[in-house]
């Protein structure tokens, strides 16, 4: 079962080196973003499952490549073969170094709410104490200088996120509209439906510990960790 | 690939003052003390004038200035006291105003580097292609660095005259890289000592625009490099400018030897040789992007 959550953003921005110099609030941000994950590491599980939007829904190697050479050529890093989707590699890089096995799950970005919810109530089933990162971000269309530009709409969906991602509130991730969604260039709409069907079971102390967009899309970095009272009837 | 020619290696670490440098290109300031120079024409002979240009060429990004009291060009003798007398005690005071900064005195005479180490300095820049053999046993002696010159076996201060050579990169590799050896073998640490081709000194145009197109065969020899472009000759003939018009074109060939690999550029234009070689820098691969975030986020 799950005992706790990170989510983080999916952004390519925060793979290893690819800024160049230290880009100060790519920084802040992954400061943040691995705080979270240190947290769901230290609530004693036993592995951690790492889900993030893919071309498909399916596991990738946890070994597999990082795409920063596709993403970031230069040379001392060439393009992979095989590389893993942005997000889950976004998300091993904010996990590493991890005492505890993990694995990778993609989540077909466009698919539907319903089959979002499926993927993640798999995760939930799985034996033993699993942590989740959740590799997921906002609109991408918050302002005139955002990658998509503005579209007035984006404010509203993204705080309905975020106030979502701050107070535990599954329901309201799950009743996102992906058509809505993407039109607003959220990219982390399915695995947050994903996240918040494995989530559905139980009661959760969140905690909202990062929610900007410098730029120009909205990144939230947030934890979720399950209440002691439902981990006594999770032994096992 | 340098071991041939006996330089460190390829990319190996150049050592300035306590300070060791990779493939990061760096920028030498030209600080003339002189009142003749071909570009300044005596702008900072003037000693408060020559302390504001340091100060201005460190603010510009200058790694390394280079204090010369004598013009290369052939002109008004400078004896020995006299050149010590420009440049010895401005070391002195540029080392109490910039404690870190790596200073590189221009110069081809022991006795003047012997004063001008003690005063502070860090590296003799050797322009006249080893004139005085004892200009590198001071060097080892102060634990200093050296920059070996080819300037073809002319005497200081000459021009070129009717030269040809049968080629002339190799005639430049052959004399800056047996420089160096000698340096290492009177014991100036090999980290230290880099080459020059010198461009416009005993070459035409043409010359330089050889080296300049072969560069990285004298960056293959191992030893780092240094190129002094700046505004000079081959630059006004090859454009058909003036002094005061060569800014661009200085610009363009210390790309273009940035490309190939040179590791310092000597420069009285700080600002844009800065930015100019940081840039080829980047692109290289050499040099990491300031701020890469686009079309990522």
């Amino acid at each position: 079962m799950i005992v706790a959550v990170a989510c983080v953003p999916q952004a390519p921005l925060l793979l290893p080196g690819v800024t160049g110099r230290p880009v100060p609030e790519v920084e802040e941000l992954r400061a943040a973003a691995r705080a979270a994950i240190r947290d769901v590491v230290e609530a004693g599980v036993d592995e951690i499952v790492v889900l993030g939007a893919a071309p498909a829904s399916r596991g990738y190697p946890p070994d597999a490549p990082a795409p920063a050479g596709r993403i970031a050529p230069a040379p001392d890093r060439r393009p992979e073969a095989d590389p893993l989707p942005v997000a889950l590699a976004v998300g091993r890089a904010l996990l590493e170094p991890c005492p505890v096995p993990w694995r990778l799950e993609g989540i077909g970005a466009d698919e539907p709410a319903r089959a979002a919810a499926e993927a993640g109530e798999k995760i939930a089933a799985r034996p033993g104490r699993t942590g989740l990162v959740v590799a997921a971000d906002g609109s991408a269309r918050r302002g005139e200088k955002a990658p998509g530009y503005v579209d007035p709409r984006a404010p509203e969906t993204d705080a309905r996120i975020r106030d979502a991602l701050a107070g535990a509130d599954t329901a309201a991730l799950l009743g996102l509209d992906p058509g809505r969604c993407a039109e607003l260039l959220i990219a982390g709409r399915a695995a947050w439906q994903a996240m918040a069907a494995a989530c559905r079971d139980g009661e959760w102390a969140a905690r909202l510990r990062y929610a900007a967009d410098p730029f120009g899309v909205a990144y939230f970095v947030a934890t979720w960790e399950r209440r002691p009272a439902n981990r006594e009837g999770s032994a096992g | 690939m340098g071991e041939a020619a006996g330089g460190p290696g390829g990319g190996a670490v150049l050592r300035l003052r306590d300070r060791e440098f990779g493939d990061e290109p760096l920028v030498m300031a030209i600080v003339n003390r002189t009142p003749d120079s071909f570009y300044d024409r005596g702008a900072t002979f003037a000693r408060e004038k020559a302390l504001q240009r340091v100060d201005e060429v460190v603010a510009e990004g200058a790694d390394i200035v280079d204090i010369g009291g004598v013009k290369a060009a052939p002109g008004t003798e400078v004896d020995v006291a006299e050149e010590i007398e420009r440049t010895a005690p401005f070391v002195a005071e540029v080392r109490e105003r910039h404690p870190d900064l790596i200073i590189s005195v221009d110069t081809w005479r022991h006795e003047v580097g012997r004063e001008v180490c003690q005063a502070g300095a860090d590296l003799l820049n050797d322009a006249w292609g080893g004139a005085d053999p004892k200009l590198a046993e001071v060097a080892a002696e102060y634990g200093v660095g050296l920059v070996c010159t080819h300037a073809g076996g002319l005497r200081p201060r000459t021009r070129p005259h009717r030269v040809a050579y049968r080629d002339v990169v190799a005639d430049v590799i052959e004399r800056t890289t047996a420089l160096a050896r000698r340096a290492v073998e009177v014991g100036v640490d090999p980290h230290r000592v880099l080459i020059d081709p010198g461009h416009d000194f005993a070459k035409n145009t043409w010359h330089s625009l050889e080296v300049t197109r072969r560069l990285h065969e004298l960056v293959a020899t191992g030893w780092p490099v240094l190129v002094s472009l700046s505004n000079k000759d081959f630059v006004g003939e090859s454009l058909g400018l003036p002094v005061a018009e060569r800014m661009y074109g200085t610009l363009a060939v210390s790309a273009l030897c940035a490309w190939q690999g040179a590791r310092v550029f000597r420069a009285h234009n700080v600002k844009p040789t800065r930015q100019v070689v940081d840039m080829v820098a980047v692109t290289r691969g050499v040099r990491p992007p300031a701020r890469a975030v686009r079309g990522m986020a």
